[in-house]
């Protein structure tokens, strides 16, 4: 470290050092190969997106008249498969955490930088079979690939996303093996397990579910990929295999994966909550222990996806009152950020206003799905849009406002810059009405029975529809604007301080952006989210001294 | 940057095992594959699956404990190692117990099915193959 | 920090300590990884076998025992070579490494060389699932359990099952294996220059690591699917 501190130039930080397009591609800095992901994933969230304008422009009417049946299957096909495995999968581990992680465990890199890097390059062919195969025709069995619809009956492009799908898997298996022995093996002097900061803590479970449940989609899609192309027999009814299996295998991996989704932007909404409440968090072990529990309870709760197909009755039953306890460690989540924010400062700074967004949000899609684990109530709202709304509530309600809200956390970080702050959050305000316009009528109409994955409807679900593709106008507008702004800030932007939020956790140490090996001086590790310490009054003062008053992002 | 992290060997202390104890694992391993096949001839009722996953485990545990070195590593690599046999377990006996309990909870007949035998007695619907319940689209 | 280390200490890494121990614990992790990967399968042979054990039971009579017993002493053998390596490789005894990962690759390649006539005799007799599979239930088995046509039907559809999980699964343990061979041939080199000693073994300790646990699903996969045929027509 010392070696670094001699040769550190204020001027030189891990952006600005090279910018060849050969240091990019080649770049084993894991600050780098964030931005690299930042970039995919964002391309990939618009494709998604665009499939999601398609499916609610078709939804306006009744009538299926903008696509086909066959299309419409494709459209809703592409889009699960892009947003699920190439944007909400990677978002924040491979974004965020890829950054995070070994800033906030104050080490100088992630413990493997090659496998990093691979783990891009690996993402980055899933992405271009996903694009090929959307470019030859698409894929029409639903993201969930079920046999024998996918290894028998269906003739579109469902190997190429097959094998992107399971390329895929290494690469998230790369990242989560890469946190869980960096976050082991290279925390900083003192840095012990009780002072991790609790998105280190959501890293690690994530990784867990990454590294010990990816590889059993990746097996069974195999599997069933063997069955289409080489003609094996495993899950084939005409041999006496059982596509219930298929079922079974894809979701062990596929559940936990929900979690791999929202676990992370648990971790992200933890970090926000207490530096915007300006408070100790409160239950620091029971929001870390929760994270842990999340990912081992998730293993054990699948088969609540298939109540319908004709598993036993008994396991049913299991399985329901096995995912009714999940709603355990989630509620302490809750309960802890609200006891945080209570008789803290709260300063209602963008990122803020994503993360008490999320806590409305997610309380919705959580609660849902209670409901949906009762398996009575299941049986008659499967397949309905009372599910599409409960898992979008969770993903988008949840994952992407974590995401968004972490990317508007750590922005002057990652760039130096600060971004526009009112504009910001207008567009925060956006998603949160637009997203509710979309999403809450889709629970009324599955309530009332509307079925998924149909291109057209009964006149009488109409109103809520429209409602509905109203709502998405607003909410893409919400993610659009971002976009724009925060590339104006990067060459506009005002140049960032260290610590623009005042916040308590040691990547606000260093200098935004930080130099090529992340500290220029050891980090001083405290108790987490300390917020009385000696540290940050000196810290905030300083930023007083520096900074225009109205500029203060402090509330 | 002084790290700190999880030192399961502190020192340059690195286990070098003796090769007559490799040796000795060595004939344990053949003399145990030798055991699975004679006794994979052999009828002992209920118990033949047992005693042939019962030998390949120990055999594996050999492995896993004297060529794989988990005996003097850490406490995180045997984290690891539970944690990965756990999930299998978790994989397996879960699955397992649907296909195990199919027998012990009988849907009850509907007034559906009640409707659609009779459809069948009169002759107006053909009775449905007992695989046509399969591989339905579901999912959440 | 920057100067005084040989090229083999990464520079994120602050000492070999360090380094060792994020090694080999980035390595169990993806062990863990392949266990489930392989585990994928293990489930699915397990549903299917506790559900149609007679038939599985007569299609496993149909591989061949002496060959994968030669397999698994092989691999087993290939293990104690490996091993042997890895404890050359702390003491930095060049010429040893060598040798033992040279018998390591000739062993592992024994191994596929059986494979490889274990699948030939497969594709002779048409009992690659697909197309082109046959599968006869003998007379001798039909009486000695009082089958009926409809039973042996259904026990020849069954028999193709459990020829696609034979060849899914061995298939993907030699394909483990053709890549465990390539990494050890690679690894000569480094073993070669004396790169290798207490300090800087990780890549010889990975691959050995690696290379046990192949032998690990081996021999799980022996009894599963070569052994349970032998007993069942035996004692009955």
């Amino acid at each position: 470290m010392s070696a670094h501190a001699e040769s550190y130039d204020p001027n030189v930080n891990y952006l600005n050092r090279d910018w060849s397009l050969k240091s990019w591609l080649l770049t084993l800095d894991h600050k780098r190969i964030a931005w690299l992901y930042l970039i995919s994933v964002s391309v990939f969230f618009a494709i998604g997106g665009f499939f999601a304008m398609l499916i609610r422009m078709e939804l306006l009417t009744p009538q299926g008249d903008l696509l086909s049946p066959d299309t419409y299957n494709r459209v809703f096909t592409q889009h699960g498969v892009v947003m699920i495995f190439l944007f909400l999968i990677p978002s924040i581990p491979a974004v965020l955490g890829n950054f995070l992680v070994p800033l906030m465990v104050g080490a100088v890199d992630v413990a493997f930088p090659r496998l990093n890097l691979l783990s891009w390059y690996i993402y980055t062919v899933a992405g271009i079979l996903v694009i090929l195969a959307l470019i030859t025709g698409g894929v029409d069995t639903g993201w969930t690939f079920y046999t024998p619809l996918s290894s028998t009956y269906a003739n579109s492009q469902v190997m190429l996303v097959a094998i992107a799908v399971f390329v895929n898997g290494f690469a998230s298996i790369l990242t989560g093996l890469n946190f869980l022995v960096t976050i082991h093996t290279m925390r900083a002097k003192n840095l012990t397990w009780g002072k991790l900061p609790l998105f280190i803590w959501a890293m690690y479970a994530t990784s867990l579910i990454n590294v010990l449940g990816t590889p059993v989609v990746a097996i069974t899609l195999l599997m069933a990929g063997a069955e289409r192309v080489l003609g094996l027999g495993i899950f084939d009814p005409a041999l006496g295999g059982d596509p219930i299996l298929f079922q079974h295998l894809f979701w062990f991996y596929s559940h936990p994966a929900v979690y791999i989704m929202i676990l992370p932007a648990f971790g992200v909404i933890s970090e926000l909550i207490a530096a915007f409440s300006r408070k100790k968090i409160f239950g620091y072990t029971f929001i870390a222990a929760s994270s842990v529990g999340i990912a081992i309870l998730g293993f054990i709760v699948w088969a609540h996806h298939m109540f319908t197909t004709g598993m036993s009755a008994y396991a049913a039953t299991v399985f329901s009152a096995l995912t009714m306890l999940i709603a355990v460690p989630t509620a302490v989540k809750v309960i802890n950020w609200t006891a945080t924010m209570y008789q803290g400062s709260v300063s209602w700074e963008t990122p803020m206003l994503y993360a008490v967004g999320f806590l409305g949000l997610f309380l919705i899609g959580g609660l849902t799905g209670v409901m949906l684990a009762t398996l009575g109530l299941d049986i008659h709202v499967h397949d309905t849009y009372f599910v599409v709304a409960h898992f979008h509530y969770v993903m988008v309600g949840g994952a992407i406002m974590g995401f968004l809200g972490g990317i508007h956390y750590w922005w002057p970080k990652m760039t130096g810059r600060l971004y526009n702050g009112s504009i910001s959050k207008v567009s925060a305000i956006l998603v949160f009405v637009g997203f509710n316009l979309t999403f809450f009528p889709q629970f009324l109409l599955g309530y009332m029975g509307m079925p998924r994955r149909y291109h057209a409807y009964p006149e009488e679900f109409q109103a809520l529809n429209v409602f509905s593709t109203a709502g998405a106008t607003v909410l893409g507008l919400g993610y659009i604007l971002p976009a724009f702004y925060l590339t104006y800030s990067l060459f506009k932007g005002e140049k960032a301080p260290a610590n623009p939020w005042g916040a308590m956790s040691i990547e606000w140490q260093t200098p935004s952006p930080p130099p090529l090996h992340n500290f220029v001086t050891p980090p001083v590790i405290t108790e987490p989210y300390d917020y009385e310490h000696e540290l940050i009054k000196e810290q905030i003062a300083e930023l007083k001294k520096h900074v225009k008053p109205q500029e203060v992002p402090l509330g | 940057m002084s790290s700190h992290g999880d030192h399961t060997n502190p020192g340059h202390q690195v286990h070098v095992s003796s090769t007559s104890m490799y040796l000795t694992i060595l004939g344990a391993l053949i003399v145990l594959t030798g055991l699975t096949v004679w006794v994979a001839f052999q009828d002992l009722g209920w118990a033949n699956d047992i005693v042939a996953l019962g030998i390949a485990f120990t055999k594996a545990t050999l492995v896993v404990l004297f060529f794989m070195h988990v005996k003097y590593s850490g406490r995180i690599i045997k984290f690891v190692v539970l944690c990965a046999v756990s999930w299998l377990f978790v994989m397996l006996s879960l699955t397992y117990i649907d296909y195990g309990s199919r027998d012990i909870i009988k849907p009850a007949a509907t007034p559906v099915d009640a409707e659609y035998q009779d459809l069948v007695d009169r002759g107006y619907a053909k009775k449905a193959k007992a695989s046509a319940s399969h591989g339905k689209e579901t999912g959440h | 920090m920057a100067n005084g280390h040989s090229t083999t200490l990464h520079h994120h890494f602050e000492s070999y300590d360090q380094q060792r121990n994020a090694s080999s614990l980035g390595m169990w992790f993806f062990l863990a990884q392949e266990v489930m990967f392989f585990g994928g399968l293990f489930t699915a042979y397990m549903i299917y076998r506790t559900q149609n054990g007679l038939d599985f039971a007569v299609a496993s009579s149909h591989l061949n025992i002496p060959l994968g017993a030669l397999n698994t002493a092989i691999l087993i053998a290939s293990s104690f070579t490996m091993a042997m390596a890895v404890k050359k490789s702390v003491l930095a005894q060049r010429k040893a490494i060598v040798g033992y990962l040279i018998l390591t690759l000739i062993l592992g390649c024994g191994f596929l060389v059986v494979k490889y006539f274990e699948y030939a005799e497969k594709f002779e007799h048409n009992t690659v699932p697909g197309s082109s599979f046959e599968f006869h239930v003998e007379p001798e088995l039909i009486a000695q359990y009082d089958l009926s046509p409809e039973r042996v039907v259904t026990m020849e559809k069954r028999a193709e099952i459990f020829f696609s999980l034979y060849f899914m699964m061995t298939g993907l343990h030699a394909l483990h294996m053709v890549i465990g061979v390539g990494i050890g041939i690679w690894l000569m080199f480094p073993a070669m220059a004396g790169k290798f000693n207490m300090d800087y073994h990780n890549p010889v300790e990975n691959f050995g690591l690696y290379w046990h646990f192949v032998d690990l699903v081996w021999i799980f996969l022996f009894p599963l699917l070569y052994l349970l045929g032998g007993n069942a027509l035996a004692g009955g």
